[in-house]
């Protein structure tokens, strides 16, 4: 497996939420960054497949989505349509899973397949076999939470 | 229509050009289609799409004798060398790796369209 690195994704998580979306790490007092799990809810799931089984795995929560959208777009919040929050999450998958194999895979052995949503049965997969790192950040002094996990399809 | 291409869109918009129609595409097949029936200034694309990717459409762009001159940017996650030197190998104008500030997009399309800017 290639992404067993979490410090990596991490830093990856918290550059490519600050730089293109403007969603900042949620910090606790001592500068560490917090997982904010106590109101996660996820609304869409996300995969991104590397080759030889190896995945990432994302758990969105609406609002987090929906803020990004709109710091995206330049556009108020109210403003953002469904479709483009299914987009927002499809494209952050994307951009995250990409700058990651990058940082993780620089001579590049593996390929990125294109984001998708998971549905149903997929997700029970991904949640029992995956060891999940939940992220904390702020956006708009507003607390939210993304979920991803590494998995391995044996 | 993607987020992305909604930024790009509106990114282009604002670059202070008057580019005139702005077209877009989900896929290398369909970006081929649209300069096939449009005239085209530029083309700004990524690598990782379904059914013909970044790639192969600069490969079909410069094999094809007339759409051979259009300036391609790139706009892509994939930042690893190898990539981004296939790539402008192959023909790209230029390479632009994601996350992106939309400053620099429109850098690189005043730029391609011959225009002097200050860095």
């Amino acid at each position: 497996m290639i992404f067993k690195n979490e410090s990596t994704l991490l830093s990856v998580l918290h550059e490519i939420m600050a730089e293109m979306f403007f969603i900042f790490p949620d910090m606790d007092d001592n500068g560490v960054p917090t997982q904010f799990i106590e109101s996660f809810n996820a609304y869409y799931c996300t995969s991104i497949d590397y080759g030889n089984g190896d995945f990432l795995f994302f758990e969105w929560d609406r609002n987090m989505l929906n803020s990004m959208a709109a710091n995206f777009l330049g556009a108020e919040q109210g403003e953002v349509t469904d479709a483009q929050i299914q987009s927002m999450a499809l494209e952050a998958t994307n951009v995250i899973g990409g700058r990651y194999l990058v940082l993780v895979d620089p001579d590049k052995k593996r390929s990125l397949s294109l984001p998708h949503f998971l549905r149903g049965k997929e997700i029970d997969t991904y949640k029992s076999k995956s060891p999940i790192m939940h992220v904390g950040f702020v956006s708009d002094e507003k607390r939210c939470a993304l979920r991803v996990s590494a998995y391995h399809k044996r | 229509m993607s987020i992305m291409r909604q930024v790009m869109k509106m990114t282009v918009q604002i670059s202070g050009v008057d580019l005139g129609e702005v077209y877009e595409a989900g896929n290398g097949i369909e970006a081929l289609e649209q300069v096939r029936e449009h005239w085209v200034d530029l083309i700004i694309t990524d690598l990782n799409m379904p059914e013909m990717g970044g790639i192969e459409l600069i490969e079909s762009l410069k094999e094809d004798e007339v759409l051979a001159s259009i300036p391609i940017i790139v706009v892509s996650i994939e930042g690893r060398d190898s990539v981004v030197n296939h790539a402008l190998e192959l023909g790209a104008y230029t390479y632009i790796t994601k996350p992106f500030r939309p400053e620099v997009i429109k850098n690189h399309i005043l730029k391609a369209l011959g225009y002097d800017i200050q860095e």
